[in-house]
């Protein structure tokens, strides 16, 4: 909410997973995440365990990206009914990540639409411990539906064995609130939600075994390094986004349909937390976002086609500590649409096809350096996954490609500075360059008489095209091994 | 045995249902059609338990025929009141077992709720206890109905109302007494340097492993007289035994990983049960900054056995009862030197306790009834420090006599260590008798007792070579430390014995008075035996009375005295050793460099230190209905003669010489002419311990249990706690260190101010709200816990003018007041300085909270998943402000907690 991160291309191709997820599922909740309708559009049951291993790393990344990292994961995912008018989801997850080549930035997600980020002259191995606890429960009383989701992630970072340690802690509270109300023998529903969520980032770095260079990049204007030595930086955001909004989803024979509108808000406000009466930089945010889907059976039953497309835009100020007025804008767009033919399980084959297609749109004016940069992009995609069914045993295979494509205007390294060189025209450069990446995946299934057990690989790699400047060369290969079971 | 499980409500099939054979290891879990099937079941009758959280759990004879499936559908109802099954917070309204005063009772089930690596975690649901996240990270400690205060009268280390309030409250586990009287780990507060320690406090309570407790009973009004060697409550522990199913527990946090296991079975009929506990605990105190940890292993092995038949009455007690523990621990806590982090510096402190219990209960008649308790524990402690020192040339010397020697010079950097090695060892024993008869038309239960207890420390003391110092710096009012054996340090021994009675009886119109009281009265020994000198004694009347007028309403009061014996540091003190620089010749030429020393060796015993006594009185009245119940108390606490250090002051001389030969640069070094030539006085202060401090806690304590809200399935409970304390110290202040040292060392200076102790004021308003709800279709237990710190006062009470002074202190030591009528006359203008050293400007906090919560997932077979998240907006508190008193809140942890039911993980062939 709020935000539109600005990663590294490569991820906009998404499998259908068709040995493991269940079909796409579309209305208030699944789409518009609206937990009024869970209990109106929950009628099976579901659990699931899995447990994850991934890795990541090649030199074609941004300065702020980390280097070789790997993931170890846990999380469990249930759904259900609660008695006849309830129904409740829930999932949690445990993540663990080990990164040789640390990001130089204290920020876990660096490349946000935010200008502020902290970055730091420390490369050294890091660890996280992160946690994801989210969960909503619905109600019905007649035609209305209410329900509330609450969620909870947590992030505990650190640097190991470092001369210069960093820690970073993150906890991000949320509640979403909804209503839904049945319109009796229209088959339309309508809903209304609200969100709220809050974070809370903290950063420190001890200098105390080496000395060590801090900078606060705010935008483009070349930053000022902060020199330190026996002394500790403390930083600490505070980010609080609202939402609120509302959708219409519809039935009519084997066609479903939703669409939904929300607006947003994010402030971020960003100080040094051991000062009185700091300097405080902020970021605020406007913005809405509109989406809908279509799902259609067709008449053999077995061919489900559904549509998702969502667009959001938001409008973005920045105001320095200290300075008056503001200091950077940023307008940004994002449009991803998607669609999928699956062929629904019923004989020994299944299959989905899944193009997709992001447009970005990010204008971004820094009134301090007197810089802007323009990067519009197009991103179409494709997957492909077949699998078979040899009685209890199931294999699946797919394979995906995307293309980046942007046209750029990005500020002339040489006219703002050194730093800004370093630590800022890279990541412009990487996204202002044609990239191609593509991904494979094999999967398999056993089910027994009680739960199924799925094992699946994935691997991936984007790079840019050709020999861009300032783009570094080579890939950034990523695999998944996955393993699962779903009763 | 097949079937199919369902709900009465619904009609719909239960999954997850718990399917048991009692008596066997047979057993299934239904499927998601409601289905189980049992094997094997051999033929005749048995008992079927069905078990399912939020389900009344059903019991059914059935009768298996020899051959064939015997099928039985069974219907689960679902309970009317499901909350009441769901217990995460303290009984308000209870008391301890065998106790009438105000007390919080946390029983098995709240425990496992709460989210604790040791006792004080659990100790957060009783009111006024702050919430901290679990781990090992330092010394754990709780005090009970005491604000925090400076604790700025009692010197550098100074002990806050806080700290005696830790220290007064025992600990009792199993019946016996955990006590830290005679821990001696410390380097005291003439040291430098210092590392983690609780001697002279309260238990560090991180020894006792929160997932081994069965019960805590924490009195916080007037105990029995059955307690003694206390000041303020009781925390009395019950850890596991008896027969108990296997399971294993563990905890992770990005800190902290906890395993633990427990294990009971009975055997030989039932009459007797062995159980094992085992938990193992790690700490990273700073992970990603340094490798600093603090390690637990605990673990306990109990014996129960029981002979003779059972009594006819309600207890069924049989003819005589042993019940033994063994216990062991050991916590190691290292802060390890580190060249990026922590240079030149590291500590270490290891503790390896065993303790060994035997309780015998032999019944005499139908309400008669003799208990023995027997308890020898033994810690073995090790601490050392080591830490890199730079000095300036300083003369100096190893004298460890009093007189005059040649020294020599301390210079530059070096490399001191430190080591530390105590053995507190603890004989406890009490003798009780315990009755039941009819007395005055009463029914009376009268216990009367006998309770010898000797501590001792036989460690090898304090040891590090005196040629590399922890410190040199001669300030007169600290002086140089020197090696301490322990061995020439005496026994903690007393005795106490008790008379208590307990009474019920219902008045007219059903109103029901019950009444306990007791007199204790502790003795102090001078030896090591009970029959040595007794060296002081305190008689403890106590009393509390509660009146039920109504089945919903209980008004109560009590009233009594305690007393706490003084600890073996404080008996027997370390001397303190000052070294007098008589010639300080320091050249170029090492040949002539020239020092001389007198050492002096203060002792600073007190032979008239005793007890501390406490008089404990309070009011209450409690109500509870239905679900719910609510306990307010008033509660007015005091500390007679509390101690702390008391400093001393006197004089010391320092002789002038002159020296053979004074040229610098011959190359020769010189030699001092006796007799001296001139002498100066140098006044000093002693550290003795003294029963110097008085204390005055009074306030509020509020515990209410709202009723359930049924159709949020929601519960609210709300710990509130107002406490006002203030402390005194009954000797005089001479103001901050750095200002005595400089009328120390300046001899031209004839005198010093010196000014009556401030009143340390302290004042906390704290409320824990709890809200907890619960799904039980879904097996969840959603706990939101909100810390309300209303507002937190510490201040010293005291005037700063220039008028404040009290009188002055001459070179020779001598106090010399003046009266407040002189102190404006032109003779004691140099004495008319403002005041230092006292907290007088930030008065308050403001109000501020913090959040965490936790959820809790039930697993098959009674097994339970915990998420939780401390702090979970990661509020920081206040700490920035100059013109408030910071509060800083603990930062956001979260952490997993499983607890799996080894014997339900395979229930038997299906």
């Amino acid at each position: 909410m709020g935000d539109l991160p600005r990663s590294l291309p490569g991820g906009e191709a998404v499998f259908p997973s068709l040995l493991i997820l269940p079909a796409p599922r579309i209305g208030l909740f699944w789409t518009a995440g609206n937990p009024g309708a869970l209990a109106q559009e929950l009628e099976d049951r579901r659990t699931e365990f899995h447990f994850e291993l991934d890795g990541a790393s090649g030199d074609f990344r941004r300065p702020l990206d980390t280097g070789e990292e790997r993931h170890a994961r846990a999380s469990g995912l249930a759904w259900g009914s609660l008695g006849d008018h309830g129904a409740a989801i829930g999932r949690i997850g445990v993540d663990r990540t080990d990164v040789n080549e640390a990001a130089f930035s204290d920020v876990l997600v660096p490349y946000t639409s935010s200008p502020f980020t902290v970055i730091d002259t420390i490369g050294d191995p890091t660890n996280r411990t992160a946690v994801r606890l989210e969960g909503a429960g619905s109600w019905s009383f007649g035609p209305l539906g209410a329900g509330l989701t609450l969620g909870f992630e947590a992030q505990d970072t650190r640097t190991q064995e470092s001369p210069v340690p960093r820690t970073v802690r993150t906890a991000s509270p949320g509640v979403v609130g909804g209503l839904s109300y049945e319109l009796a023998g229209r088959g339309l529903r309508l809903g209304v939600f609200g969100r709220w969520r809050r974070s809370a980032h903290m950063i420190d770095i001890f200098s105390v075994g080496a000395p060590s260079r801090v900078y606060a990049l705010e935008g483009y204007n070349e930053p000022v390094a902060i020199n330190l030595s026996s002394t500790l930086f403390t930083r600490r955001f505070e980010r609080t986004t609202w939402a609120a909004g509302g959708g219409l989803a519809g039935e009519a024979g084997h066609l479903s349909w939703v669409a939904f509108a929300q607006r947003e808000d994010l402030g971020e406000s960003r100080f040094n937390p051991n000062a009185n009466d700091p300097l405080t930089d902020q970021w605020d945010t406007k913005g809405w976002t509109v989406g809908g889907a279509v799902q259609m059976l067709l008449s053999t039953e077995r061919l489900l086609v559904t549509v998702d497309a969502r667009f959001t835009a938001l409008d973005g100020e920045a105001r320095e500590g200290g300075l008056e007025g503001i200091t950077f804008r940023a307008d940004e767009h994002r449009l991803d649409a998607s669609g999928e033919i699956r062929l629904l399980p019923g004989a020994s084959w299944e299959a989905a096809l899944r193009p997709s297609l992001v447009r970005t749109v990010r204008t971004r004016v820094d009134e301090l350096a007197r810089a802007d940069s323009r990067i519009e992009s197009w991103t179409p995609s494709g997957a492909l996954e077949v699998a078979r069914h040899l009685g209890r045993v199931a294999i699946g295979l797919g394979g995906a490609a995307s293309r980046y494509t942007p046209t750029a205007t990005t500020p002339d390294p040489a006219t703002i500075g050194p730093i800004y060189a370093r630590w800022i025209a890279p990541g412009l450069a990487v996204r202002a360059a044609d990239a191609v990446a593509w991904s494979g995946t094999a999967s398999a299934r056993l089910q027994t008489d009680g739960p199924a057990f799925w094992l699946r690989g994935q691997f991936g790699s984007v790079s840019a095209v050709g020999n861009p400047v300032d783009v570094p060369r080579g890939n950034r290969d990523g695999w998944t091994l996955t393993l699962g079971v779903v009763y | 045995m097949a079937g199919r499980i369902t709900a009465a409500e619904t009609g719909r099939p239960v999954e997850g249902a718990v399917v048991r054979i009692e008596g066997t290891e047979l057993g299934a879990l239904s499927d998601e059609r409601g289905d189980y099937r049992i094997h094997d079941m051999p033929a005749g009758p048995h008992v079927l338990r069905v078990d399912h959280l939020g389900f009344a759990t059903v019991r059914i004879p059935v009768s298996m025929p020899p051959r064939g499936v015997l099928h039985r559908d069974i219907v689960l109802v679902k309970r009317a009141l499901r909350m009441k099954e769901i217990t995460v917070t303290a009984d308000a309204v209870s008391r301890a077992t065998g106790e009438l005063g105000t007390a919080s009772v946390i029983d098995l089930e709240a425990i496992r709720a709460q989210t604790a690596t040791s006792l004080r975690g659990i100790l957060e649901l009783v009111p006024g206890v702050e919430l901290r996240p679990p781990g090992l990270d330092a010394v754990e400690q709780v005090s009970l109905r005491a604000a925090r205060t400076s604790g700025r009268s009692t010197g550098a280390g100074g002990i806050g109302a806080e700290d005696l309030a830790s220290f007064g409250t025992l600990i009792v586990l199993d019946g016996v007494p955990v006590s830290n009287n005679a821990n001696l780990q410390s380097l005291g507060p003439r040291g430098e340097l210092s590392f983690s320690t609780s001697a002279s406090g309260g238990v560090d309570l991180r020894r006792i492993p929160a997932n081994t407790i069965e019960r805590v009973e924490v009195i916080r009004g007037i105990p029995s007289v059955r307690w003694g060697d206390l000041t303020q409550g009781v925390i009395v522990v019950d850890t596991r035994a008896g027969e108990v199913e296997p399971e294993l527990g563990a905890q992770f946090d990005a800190r902290t990983a906890e395993g633990s296991g427990v294990w009971g079975r009975s055997f030989r009929g039932r009459r007797q049960a062995g159980t094992l506990v085992l938990d193992i605990a790690r700490t990273r105190i700073r992970p990603g900054i340094s490798d600093d940890d603090a390690v637990r292993v605990a673990g306990q092995f109990s014996h129960r056995a029981s002979f003779g038949e059972a009594a006819p009455t309600p207890t069924g007690m049989r003819k005589l009862v042993l019940d033994s523990r063994l216990d062991f621990f050991r916590l190691t806590q290292n802060l390890v030197e580190n060249p990026n982090v922590r240079i030149g510096r590291s500590d270490r402190t290891r503790n390896w306790g065993l303790r060994v219990s035997e309780r015998a209960r032999f019944r005499i008649g139908p309400h008669t009834g003799l208990a023995f308790t027997g308890n020898y524990s033994r810690v073995s402690q090790n601490s050392r420090i080591s830490a890199d020192r730079l000095r300036g040339t300083l003369p100096f010397t190893d004298r460890t006599t009093q007189g005059r020697q040649e020294g020599f010079f301390v210079q530059g950097p070096y490399r001191a260590d430190a080591e530390l090695d105590g053995e507190p060892q603890l004989l406890f024993g009490r003798l009780e008798i315990e009755a039941a008869p009819r007395l005055l038309g009463f029914d009376q239960k009268l216990r009367v007792g006998i309770e010898p207890r000797r501590e001792w420390n036989s460690g090898r003391g304090q040891q590090f070579d005196i040629r590399r110092p922890l410190q040199v710096a001669f300030d007169g009012v600290r002086g140089f430390d020197r090696p301490r054996d322990f061995s020439d340090i005496g026994s903690l021994t007393t005795l106490g014995l008790y008379l208590d009675d307990r009474f019920q009886t219902v008045l007219g119109n059903g109103v029901r008075l019950q009444a306990q009281g007791g007199i204790r009265l502790d003795l102090l020994h001078e030896g090591s035996t009970w029959f040595s000198r007794i060296r002081d004694a305190v008689v403890q009347p106590r009393i509390n009375v509660e009146l039920a007028p109504r089945p919903w309403l209980r008004l109560r009061a009590g009233a009594g005295r305690l007393a706490k014996s003084p600890t073996l540091r404080q008996l027997f003190p370390a001397p303190q050793y000052f070294d007098v620089v008589n010639v300080n010749q320091f050249t170029n030429d090492p040949a002539e460099r020239f020092a001389v020393l007198t050492t002096f060796i203060g002792d600073p015993t007190n032979p008239d230190l005793g007890f501390s006594r406490a008089t404990k009185a309070e009011v209450g009245v409690e109500l509870s209905s239905g679900g719910a119940s609510l306990s307010l108390v008033g509660f007015r606490d005091r500390i007679h003669g509390g101690i702390a250090i008391r400093r001393d002051p006197g004089f010391l001389l320092r002789e002038r010489f002159a020296l053979t030969d004074s040229i610098i640069g011959n190359g020769i070094k010189p030699e001092i002419v006796v007799p001296a030539i001139g002498a100066d006085t140098i006044p000093f202060l002693l550290d003795r311990p003294g029963n110097v401090v008085d204390q005055t806690s009074k306030g509020f304590e509020l515990i209410a249990s709202l009723p359930e809200v049924v159709p949020l399935r929601t519960r609210l409970q709300v710990l509130g706690s107002l406490v006002r304390t203030e402390q005194t110290l009954n000797a005089v202040d001479f103001g901050p260190r750095d200002r005595f040292v400089d009328f120390q060392l300046q001899a031209i200076d004839a005198r010093a101010p010196f000014w009556d102790p401030p009143t340390e004021f302290g004042k906390s308003v704290l409320f824990t709200y709890r809200v907890i709800h619960h799904e039980p279709d879904a097996g969840l237990i959603l706990t939101a816990t909100i810390q309300h710190n209303v507002t937190d006062v510490i201040r010293d009470d005291a005037a700063t003018d220039t008028l404040a002074f009290a009188g002055f202190i001459t070179r020779a030591g001598d106090l010399v007041r003046v009266p407040e009528s002189d102190r404006t006359k032109s003779e004691f203008q140099d004495l008319r300085v403002p005041r230092g050293g006292t907290l007088i400007e930030r008065a308050s906090t403001p109000a501020d909270w913090f959040m965490s919560v936790q959820m809790s997932k039930t697993l098959p077979l009674g097994g339970r998943l915990n998420f939780w998240a401390f702090n979970l907006l990661d509020r920081r508190g206040i700490f920035t402000d100059p013109k408030v008193l910071p509060r800083v809140f603990p930062a956001n942890r979260f952490g997993l907690e499983i607890l799996l039911p080894l014997r339900g993980l395979i229930p038997g062939r299906t």
